[in-house]
């Protein structure tokens, strides 16, 4: 396994595990209604993010350098397109189900942004390296997909 | 007339073998790039740039004509 793909694997599930624990954390209890005066919550919410970013940047830092060629980077740039329009639409789509949600009431739950928020940004390194890896064994003819 | 396929074939797996049996590791070292291109070039599965692919010729005192080889298919 090359050290590119081992390290999009590591991001991966990290960035996974670090999703799956906030889904729970945010949605027990009394949900996104009452998320934004829980301070538990969102102290723990942002010890999960904390953590999951030290481990990140540990993983940076303290694996091999890694000696990148110019078709790791053709991957590399296709997987980050792909993983920003896939944000873009993600954050399109949660704007849109929660206009339509809440188009009848008066408010709507600030605590939906921070869901966005945090969603974003495990969703954007779990996109990324999952297009990277699904790029990386796709690729045929030539580096086209 | 339109040139809309070209296919490009290589001989680098040849080529490597007919230089003392040089491994992947050793081409990818001496052009600068990982092994895992060399596998993906083999395959078919990768079009180096012009830079990699002249550095693979040098690597093998060879024209780029003798590593790579073009088929160019017109359609109408």
């Amino acid at each position: 396994m090359s050290i590119q793909r081992k390290r999009a694997w590591q991001v991966l599930i990290l960035w996974g595990i670090v999703f799956l624990i906030f889904l729970p954390l945010y949605f027990s209890g009394s949900g996104a209604d009452e998320w934004g005066i829980d301070h538990n919550s969102r102290f723990l919410s942002s010890v999960v993010l904390g953590l999951g970013y030290v481990i990140f940047f540990v993983l940076q830092v303290k694996g091999r350098k890694i000696r990148k060629d110019e078709r790791e980077y053709l991957i590399e740039l296709k997987a980050s397109q792909a993983a920003m329009i896939s944000i873009l639409l993600y954050v399109f789509i949660f704007g849109i189900t929660m206009f339509v949600i809440y188009e009848s009431k008066v408010f709507m739950p600030a605590s939906w942004m921070w869901f966005l928020a945090y969603t974003t940004v495990f969703l954007a390194y779990i996109s990324n390296s999952a297009f990277y890896l699904w790029f990386e064994k796709k690729m045929d003819g030539y580096g086209k997909y | 007339m339109v040139m809309e396929n070209i296919k490009v074939l290589n001989h680098i797996r040849k080529l490597r073998f007919l230089n003392d049996e040089m491994s992947q590791q050793q081409l990818a070292d001496r052009v600068g790039c990982t092994r895992q291109t060399i596998i993906a070039l083999e395959q078919d599965k990768y079009l180096p740039s012009l830079l990699l692919a002249a550095k693979i010729a040098w690597v093998f005192q060879v024209s780029l004509d003798e590593v790579f080889e073009f088929d160019f298919q017109e359609e109408l």
